[in-house]
């Protein structure tokens, strides 16, 4: 008998992993808020279509001390409402925030965000600066990746099309930790950068413990300036070389001309954030060491 | 695409629908069940136009597929007021001139009850943010914010 398999929703993860495991063409949808947008004029073309957005399992946020779980379903409103998070990764929480309006953050899933692969996702700078893996459930088991490592290109990820994003996982530095979120778009609201900064700062002494830049819009992926990082590794926070990085940042990218910008435009803008950003933290009240 | 059944609550009132795949929540309200209050505007999630509440949340309905909505609960421009009995707010945005051409105002009132149930003493910074989804060409917002913020006072004496 001939089954018409057009659209799926099933309720658990084993479930869509059999559906995948027999057929791995289906389009997996969640929140919509690209896919509707991508198959605007054509939404027949969305083919077989797994509807992921009923399982529960992919819902949680799990808060354990310094060790966080965020499940791939969690939307970028729960992330900015969150309010352990926001003690925790404020800056998280800001680029959660930084998203379209109410309503795209209301649909809007982590996990969507992380499939679509956009260079401008803005969910990723910061949890790739926080250094987070991201899950990956299919029929033949579970992977993981580092998120920096996670995106190959606009659009493209390591993920199978038979596997799901499960969530993100990461583990807040411990000790002095500050960190913060920049953005530049063409409006406040429902603007998709032009380019984005997240900085992640572990202070010790009076100097940069650890540091880990990443960058949205500014090149094909989300961009981890590994390069800037090391100019900034180990230096005194009162002495910052600050006009160094924020140049070898803009050697660091590869932005395109677009719609949004150009790509003069983008480098400086860049490193104006990343000026801008590290006197932001700067000014942080960092988390007393004996504290 | 298959047929699939959809079974939805709006305005109150359960609903059990067979319908493409394909179809938009925006769709299922427009064309199944006759309730044009929505509009579609851009239907890319960019006015906000077609916003309704599900779940409690606000949505962009060009943006959920019908089927998605299986199970839940909507609510329209229609299930806040009637032309005879208009609700408080949306007797504050004809009393504040909130209102031109009247085609982006279904979507703004939603949001902006939304944003009163989950935040009843808004700023108008929070007002502004609240409506931020939803594109006006006419108004310029400023009377719109007012509206809201009028309304909100006459609420505030009721409270009393």
């Amino acid at each position: 008998m001939l089954i018409d398999l057009g659209y799926r929703a099933p309720d658990s993860l084993e479930e869509a992993l059999e559906i995948l495991g027999e057929d791995s063409s289906f389009l997996i949808l969640a929140g919509g808020t690209d896919l509707l947008v991508k198959y605007f004029d054509a939404r027949e073309k969305m083919g077989n279509v797994l509807d992921i957005s009923r399982l529960e399992e992919l819902k949680k946020i799990v808060i354990e001390g310094e060790k966080i779980f965020l499940g791939a379903l969690t939307t970028h409103e729960e992330i900015y409402r969150n309010r352990d998070l926001q003690k925790k990764v404020p800056f998280l929480c800001r680029a959660a925030k930084s998203v379209g309006a109410p309503q795209i953050r209301n649909q809007g899933t982590l996990g969507g965000n992380m499939a679509n692969a956009s260079p401008a996702a803005d969910l990723a700078p910061p949890l790739i600066a926080v250094g987070a893996r991201i899950l990956l459930a299919g029929p033949d088991g579970e992977r993981s990746f580092n998120l920096d490592e996670f995106f190959t290109g606009p659009g493209k990820t390591r993920k199978n099309p038979n596997e799901i994003i499960t969530g993100v996982e990461f583990n807040v530095p411990v000790g002095d930790f500050r960190n913060t979120f920049l953005k530049v778009g063409q409006r406040r609201a429902l603007a998709i950068a032009v380019a984005s900064l997240a900085i992640a700062l572990s202070c010790r002494q009076g100097k940069v413990e650890e540091v880990r830049l990443s960058a949205g819009s500014v090149a094909p992926i989300p961009l981890r300036a590994r390069e800037t990082e090391k100019i900034l590794q180990g230096q005194k926070l009162d002495n910052l070389p600050l006009e160094k990085a924020a140049d070898q940042l803009e050697k660091e990218a590869s932005p395109i001309d677009d719609i949004r910008g150009t790509r003069v435009y983008r480098a400086r803008v860049l490193g104006n954030l990343l000026r801008k950003g590290l006197q932001e933290v700067l000014s942080q009240e960092g988390v007393s060491e004996n504290g | 695409m298959a047929k699939v059944k959809v079974n939805l609550k709006v305005n109150g009132k359960e609903h059990s629908l067979e319908v493409e795949a394909a179809t938009r929540l925006l769709d299922l309200l427009r064309d199944e069940l006759g309730l044009i209050g929505t509009k579609e505007g851009c239907g890319k999630g960019e006015c906000g136009t077609c916003t309704v509440i599900m779940d409690g949340k606000t949505v962009n309905s060009c943006l959920v597929l019908a089927p998605q909505a299986d199970g839940r609960e909507i609510m329209t421009i229609e299930g806040l007021g009637s032309p005879e009995a208009l609700h408080p707010l949306q007797e504050a945005f004809i009393k504040k001139g909130a209102v031109q051409c009247g085609y982006c105002t279904p979507g703004i009132i939603l949001s902006a009850f939304d944003l009163l149930e989950k935040n009843p003493r808004p700023t108008r910074e929070e007002i502004k943010e609240g409506i931020s989804g939803n594109l006006c060409r006419c108004t310029g917002y400023v009377k719109i914010v007012e509206a809201i913020e009028f309304f909100n006072e006459g609420r505030g004496e009721h409270d009393k």
